[in-house]
């Protein structure tokens, strides 16, 4: 058959292009199905090459004659002399062409302010700034570290947001509701304006019309830090109506409506590569944690991002983004890098602050450390009545005032937590007024939780159940000081009336366990045998019985969705949280009562010094801000009425008024990130206020709990009942508590209460100065008086310099009683 | 969102989230694992406890291999890729089959990197196992082989697809693990194999099939095999046998299979293939399944049916006990040498801050000689450490003497634990075995109620009341011959006591006399002659509103005074959790059937008012006053073996009530026999339509209120 020439030609050229398309397709269909970890490795693994060659070549190059090209080369003669790992360090050379294009010279900066010990400079073109520390001849700069900088370890926006001093997260109201958006100044384009040197440092606003924001930001020196503020007056978190209206009659779009949620202000200050693995970031996890610098860490997007004081359930609750890690007790975080150390604690708008780390290549290459502050936040809008349907949307109105971080370079002792943790001691003391502790004698004060009476659900009806009355508590007290327990603080929880269970109208005393003058007797019993005792006041933050005038739906504490805060799970009693003004307005008519009774003190906790909620009740309105001089407050009434105030896991602006602390965690919140816990807050609490941690007849390993106990320097706490352990089955809270009956314990608490007298009945007022890990398994803790505790977990027993710490035990050495 | 002010607002109340309940327990958060441990009780009920186990390292995340490159060594960093298996053996070295690096690691009991063993062409080697003497045998899965390598690295043997007359060409052998006997048989388990474990002889020679699940036929399969034609039949796919997924074998050479199927989930096999725990049940509960936000991620895997248990391997400790892990819950579990469970304990999975001792991907599980857990997850690419705690120890060590029947050793150490955790009811049983075996039976009794154990309540029980009758059986007899001896006098001389049969008389005129309490008393009437009883009460006017509500009160107590009452033997309910609530529907029920069969009945010719069903179905409740509290009271002194009995006496009861009811209806009603049945079938089905309707009304009238609420919020933002 013959076919005409054109369509031959149309035939084959249909053929060829079918081809081409074909090979096109799959060859693209083949490059994506290449798994992107098995990319990125090999990108690695030949970059490893390329940087082993670029090194051997670039060790004889040096001179670059700048400031940054001398400190190059000695990170390259470094690179060489250290081995084959840190031969990273001369691939900045090749590199540095990126990190010098993205971040300022050396030469830029000018001096802004000096003092005794800092020197800050400043770079009026970028915003960044500079310090030098002239006691060690450090520096300290407010954008990432140049040492390992690796250009294709770092994507493009990530590059953007390490150049810009500040980072903006942002929600479009016209666009979406529920969205947030990441920006930094360098992608807005602003413009650095009325820039001034202070006296104390310098001050600029950075002004982006485009899209309506301006910051103005305020660096100042003061002693040994640097306080970095975002002021609030000439703060625009977005366009005022003119201005949209004005945008919309220009471009005949609909304004987007941009409004600023979060801050970040200087958030690399002190960023650091992890190709020097010395070096750590501390986090406020639990007593603290550190993040060490680890270069190979499986590629995953850990990151630590914890609100300051615990979440805001005004905004949190029924969003499901509830945190499962411990709540963050003190604004602080920290970053070590070789023998560098600083320690930033957060000062104004900590109760708007999160703290936010993340290790090296989670997000970049870098291990940072920053405070993030929160102007709006999302929350969920009901919109049916059983409030399961509505949307995610943020606050029109954002919070106000000044935020500031202090960053504290540290200088001299060592630079590491425990230097950290030192500073902080310091702060704690000059600006919060805590003051060394001045124990009576030379005994400890044993913290014993005595659990009264709660209410168990009976057949017809619940009835309730006296777990310790007073006389019984008298026996208690009795016993325990015939055997040994010299000196104890007793909390009596659950003595309000109707039990721990209930919540609401507290007095009188209930009956069932003796009543007011019952409980004024054992007071003054315990008074006679040299113990203290205060009553439980922690349950006035909830209310679920309707007294003191309560009603749910007018005094709970409200979410922006008009939802009244409840708990109570399943086998929970349910109770409302009540709204802190209406609380303050109970407990302040309570407190009389309390003298009364003669009770030397409050244990507070919960709504009072452990939760900080917003309240958007129209009755009882409160920012977050005023709910802490709230809570504030109440602790200062119960101090000049009753004397004295106990907290039980009490955020650090309740530390002030209190006498004892307990529940002080211990353990870190599990992250596989994470390294280790130090006991950063313990160093910087022992010798202001004694504490204690979780009850230790809960714990999960006894023996090792107490160990930890004694490494961390706080006393054991019990909680005890006169009644058996098994009658705690079947009531409506207390079915968790595992192990009560005091007989089963008092021989055990009157043994360790010697032990721990022993160990640390002279230093109560002392000062930890030191806390190290000798081997694994073994840790030392030092004291200001030269004492020295060491502790071994190891199921072998530790040899040490001249003395032996058996296994599971410890040992004290070099000083005892004076 | 703010409202205006000046507005009223509708404020709702809302429950939290139960996250938080740790939240409030004074100083408890402070040092936990983060997940929450369970146990069961003797009454299934799920009770808190302290951590069996801890989270202590992780171990696999760090290997560095040592490399020379240009003369010079330098450290590699080699994470895992994906691991399949793991495998301890008696020294505590740790083995990891690294699939996607086509190798095995070898780590020592620290942790820190031996070697890792290649052999030729190992491809995706997804099982591993060391026998005794350092032999290593891989399931090297991607080739489709078992590799045999010695304990030097050195490939002794290979052995490939096995051949046999029983394996035809379509069975697909692709081995992912295996366990290898004392014999030097290997058990392999090949992936979607149905036909169960694949057993090779030391040669590699195929020797049977071992271990094959059964067919799980539902009711839908047997509906559809009823009544489907053949071709739809032809069509279905085929229901076969579920896959075993792991193995494993303990020191006595006995093998555990994990499947996932809902029965046999774990089987224990002899050398003969048979399951030794055929009648226990494993897997956890469906409300803590699927708790991970990762599963809804891996319901792309068509394999793992959500709400299926996902048991992904277990591995028996030196204790004897039995860990199980579940990949889709994320929950591990732990059994004890019988099969009983001792604790699980599951956390929540967050994506973004993965935490120590929660695996989001748990793929293999072992134990070391210190019996602490090894978890391999394959997302995570490391081992989760897990150490027993002192109470999981503890628990371990009573739990192996009370099962050797050491009890009286076991004692001092269950004391112990209930030291450490009073609420742990699992503990009474064992001290309560131990009071038995002491024949303090008065202590066991006891003890038996506090864990729930209702055969060890009932035996202790049957002692205690033998011993009783043992002592008073004298004074029984004497008590019992004199009472004889009093009766057949007064029966002699009834004549001359005539003032108590006056006396008897006069107080039946008396109580004839009143009128409500002749009502009261024709309850007894209607017991022995009910239809004519029945009628009496229209027209006879022996019943009335009163003498109903008086009735319905007694009935009231009287069930109320059983529930309480009854021994525990035959109510298996802890004293506390007795409620009251049962009375409610009762109440709603009969209310119900009153008011249906009064309709029903006008429409059906029947001849009652309302006040006749009422006051009838009121009397027709009476044998329970009558046998209720003497059933409760004579509970009391019955055990199980009298369980016959007293299921009698109970089921009498209820069915004396139906008949009374059956017989109220027939003669209030004027109807037959017939007609009665069907105005009952009526009835019922009328009270279901009730109550159908009354739902539908409820729900539609909640929907509206809501409806209009939503619009009000809409037009007031």
């Amino acid at each position: 058959m013959q076919m005409p020439a054109r369509w031959k030609r149309l035939f084959v050229l249909t053929l060829i292009a079918a081809m081409t398309s074909a090979s096109i397709v799959t060859y693209t269909i083949a490059a994506e199905t290449k798994k992107p970890g098995q990319a990125e490795a090999a990108k690695t693994d030949s970059e490893q090459e390329a940087k082993q060659e670029d090194h051997a070549v670039n060790a004889q190059e040096s001179e670059t004659g700048t400031k940054a090209g001398t400190s190059q080369t000695k990170d390259a003669k470094e690179g060489a002399t250290t081995g084959s790992r840190t031969a990273k360090g001369a691939n900045g050379q090749t590199a540095k062409n990126s990190y010098r294009s993205l971040f300022p010279d050396d030469d830029s900066f000018r001096l802004a302010s000096e003092n005794a010990n800092l020197r800050l400079y400043v770079d009026p073109k970028t915003g960044h700034f500079l310090v030098k520390d002239k006691r060690s001849g450090r520096e300290w700069r407010s954008f990432p570290d140049a040492y390992g900088w690796n250009d294709k370890d770092n994507t493009n926006t990530w590059k953007k947001h390490m150049q810009s001093p500040v980072f903006i997260k942002y929600v479009e109201f016209n666009v979406r509701k529920d969205q947030i958006k990441e920006t930094n100044v360098l992608d807005q384009k602003a413009a650095i304006e009325r820039f001034e040197t202070t006296d104390t440092g310098f001050r600029l606003t950075f002004d982006m019309p485009g899209i309506g924001f301006a910051i103005p930001v305020e660096v100042s020196l003061k002693d040994d830090y640097v306080e970095t503020k975002i002021l609030e007056e000439g703060f625009k978190d977005g366009k005022t109506s003119e201005e949209m209206a004005a945008y919309e009659a220009k471009t005949k779009k609909k304004d987007k409506n941009a409004r600023i949620a979060g801050l970040r202000l200087y958030p690399f200050l002190g960023a650091h590569t992890s190709d020097r693995e010395d070096g750590y970031l501390l986090i406020p996890d639990g007593p603290g944690t550190l993040i060490q610098f680890r270069k190979d860490r499986p590629p995953n997007n850990n990151f630590y991002f914890e609100a300051v004081y615990g979440e805001d359930y005004a905004f949190s609750n029924n969003n499901p983004s509830l945190s499962i890690r411990q709540p963050v007790r003190m604004p602080v975080f920290g970053i070590k890098t070789g023998d560098q150390a600083l320690l930033a604690v957060i000062h104004d708008g900590a109760e708007y602050a999160n703290v936010l780390a993340a290790p090296s290549k989670s997000m970049n290459q870098y291990n940072w450390a920053t405070a993030e502050f929160t102007y709006r936040q999302r929350f969920f809008q009901p919109t049916d009545k059983r409030k399961q349907n509505g949307f995610q949307t943020f606050n029109k109105d954002r919070a106000q005032g000044d935020r500031s971080v202090r960053y504290y370079f540290l200088n001299g002792g060592s630079p590491d937590y425990v230097g950290m943790a030192s500073r902080y001691r310091q702060v704690l003391m000059e600006e919060e007024g805590l003051k060394r502790v001045s124990p009576d004698e030379d005994a400890i004060r044993l913290p014993v939780y005595l659990l009264g009476a709660d209410s168990k659900k009976g057949f017809l009806w619940d009835s309730y159940e006296a777990l310790t009355t007073t006389s019984q508590a008298e026996e208690i007290v009795n016993e325990l000081t015939a055997i040994g327990v010299k000196k104890m603080s007793v909390t009596y929880a659950g003595w309000q009336k109707g039990g721990i269970s209930d919540f609401g109208g507290h007095f009188p005393v209930d009956n069932g366990i003796g009543g007011n003058e019952g409980m004024r007797q054992f007071i003054e019993f315990a008074h006679v045998k040299g113990h203290d005792v205060t009553l439980d006041a922690s349950s006035y933050t909830f209310n679920n019985t309707g007294r003191d005038g309560f009603r749910s739906s007018r005094d709970g504490l409200q979410d922006l969705g008009s939802v009244v805060i409840k708990y109570g799970g399943r086998n929970e009693t349910s109770r409302t949280l009540v709204s802190p003004r209406f609380m303050q307005k109970v407990l302040e008519k309570d407190l009389g009562k309390f003298y009364l009774l003669g009770a030397d003190g409050l244990t507070l906790g919960e709504g009072l010094g452990a939760l900080l909620n917003s309240d958007f009740n129209e009755r009882h309105k409160a920012t977050r801000e005023e709910a802490k001089g709230i809570q504030q407050q109440l602790f200062d009434e119960a101090v000049q009425t009753l004397g004295s105030v106990r907290a039980e896991g009490a955020n650090a602006y309740a530390w002030k008024y209190v006498d004892a602390l307990d529940g002080l965690p211990i353990e870190n919140s599990f992250d596989l990130f994470v390294d280790e816990t130090v006991p950063f807050m313990q160093i910087a609490l022992h010798g202001l206020i004694p504490y204690s941690s979780a009850f230790a007849n809960t714990a999960d390993n006894y023996a090792t709990y107490l160990l930890k106990n004694m490494e961390y320097g706080s006393i054991p706490s019990f909680m005890l009942t006169y009644a058996a352990s098994q009658d705690l089955i079947g009531t409506r809270s207390l079915y968790n508590y595992y192990s009560t009956h005091y007989k089963d314990w008092s021989e055990e608490i009157a043994k360790q209460y010697g032990r721990f007298n022993e160990a640390l009945g002279d230093v109560q007022d002392r000062m930890i100065v030191g806390h190290r890990s000798l081997a694994a398994g073994v840790y030392e803790t030092a004291y200001d008086n030269g004492k020295r505790i060491v502790v071994n977990y190891n199921e072998s027993p530790y040899h040490g310099d001249g003395y032996e710490v058996k296994a599971q035990d410890f040992a004290v050495v070099h000083g005892g009683r004076s | 969102m703010e409202k205006r002010r000046g507005r009223r607002r509708i404020i709702h109340l809302l429950t939290f989230l139960g996250i938080l309940v740790a939240a409030w327990s004074p100083g408890v958060a402070a040092a936990e694992p983060p997940y929450m441990t369970f146990s069961k009780d003797g009454y299934d009920r799920r009770i808190p406890s302290q951590a069996a186990y801890y989270p202590s390292t992780v171990v696999g995340d760090n290997i560095y291999k040592t490399m020379v490159q240009n003369g010079a060594e330098r450290l590699e960093y080699s994470p895992l890729k994906r691991p399949q298996d793991l495998f301890i053996d008696d020294r505590d070295e740790i083995y990891i089959a690294d699939t996607d690096n086509n190798r095995i690691v070898h780590l020592n009991r620290d942790g820190g990197f031996v070697r890792e063993i290649t052999a030729k062409g190992m491809k995706s080697p997804q099982g591993v196992f060391v026998t005794a003497g350092g032999t290593i045998y891989v399931a090297d899965t991607g080739n489709k082989r078992i590799l045999k390598i010695s304990s030097n690295g050195e490939l002794l043997a290979e052995y490939g697809r096995p051949k046999s007359r029983f394996i035809d060409e379509s069975f697909h052998y692709e081995p992912t693990n295996l366990v290898v006997d004392a014999r030097g048989f290997m058990y392999v388990i090949s992936n979607g194999s149905y036909q169960g474990v694949v057993q090779l002889d030391p040669e590699g020679n195929f020797y049977g099939f071992y271990g094959t699940n059964m067919t799980e036929v539902s009711l839908m399969d047997i509906v559809r095999k009823l009544f489907y034609t053949e071709e739809q039949l032809s069509r279905q796919v085929r229901t076969l046998p579920s896959t075993i997924r792991n193995i494993h074998i303990d020191e006595q050479g006995f093998i555990y299979t994990v499947s996932a199927t809902d029965k046999e989930q774990v089987k224990k096999l002899n050398i003969r293939g048979e399951n030794q725990w055929k009648d226990k049940k494993f897997g956890i509960e469906p409300r803590f399944r699927n708790r991970s936000q990762a599963a809804e991620a891996q319901t792309t895997d068509s394999k793992q049916e959500v709400q299926k248990s996902g048991l992904t391997d277990i591995t028996v400790d030196r204790n004897g006990n039995l860990v199980a892990i579940d990949k889709v819950s994320n929950a591990v579990t732990q059994y004890g040498p019988n099969g009983e469970l001792l604790f699980f304990w599951t956390g929540p999975v967050t994506i973004g801050s993965p935490q120590l001792g929660i695996s989001q991907s748990p793929v293999a599980v072992d134990t070391n000689s210190k019996n602490e857990l090894f978890v391999l997850d394959d997302s995570q690419n490391l081992i989760h450490v897990l150490k027993p705690t002192e109470f999981g120890t503890l628990l371990h060590q009573a739990t192996t003497l009370s099962q050797e029947g050491k009890y009286a050793e076991s004692e001092p150490v269950w004391r112990e634990v209930l030291k450490l955790n009073a609420l742990y009811s699992p503990a009474y049983q064992g001290l309560a075995e131990a009071a038995y075996y002491k024949e303090d039976y008065k202590e066991a009794l006891r003890l038996f109620k506090l864990s729930g154990d209702v055969g060890g309540y009932s035996d202790s029980f049957w002692q205690l009341r033998l011993q009783w009758f043992q002592r008073h059986f004298s004074a029984l007899a004497n008590t019992a011959f004199i009472a004889a001896i009093l009766i057949w006098i007064f029966y002699r001389s009834k004549k001359k006591l005539r003032f108590i049969a006056n006396g008897s008389k006069r107080f039946r005129g008396f109580l004839g006399k009143n009128r409500l309490l002749s009502q009261l008393r024709h309850a007894f009437t209607i017991l022995r002659h009910p239809i004519d009883g029945f009628t009496d009460l229209r027209y006879g006017q022996k019943g009335s509103y009163l003498s109903a509500f008086i009735l319905l009160s007694f009935v009231t107590l009287v069930l109320l005074a059983k529930e309480y009452y009854t021994s525990f033997t035959f109510m298996p309910v802890p004293s506390n959790e007795r409620s009251s609530g049962f009375l409610l529907t009762g109440a709603v029920t009969w209310l119900t059937w009153v008011v249906c069969n009064y309709l029903i009945g006008s429409i059906r010719q029947g001849e009652a008012r309302f006040k006749d069903v009422f006051v009838g179905s009121s009397y027709a409740l009476f044998p329970i006053v009558i046998l209720g509290l003497p059933l409760a009271a004579v509970s009391n002194i019955m055990t199980l073996s009298e369980s016959s009995i007293y299921g009698f006496f109970e089921t009498g009861m209820l069915v004396w009530c139906g008949c009374l009811f059956f017989w109220k209806i027939q003669s209030l009603q004027n109807y037959g026999v017939g007609e009665t049945v069907g105005n009952i079938l009526l009835t019922a089905f009328a009270m279901v339509i009730a109550w159908v309707l009354i739902s539908i009304i409820a729900g539609l009238s909640s929907e509206l209120q809501n409806f209009f609420y939503t619009i009000y919020q809409e037009v007031s933002m």
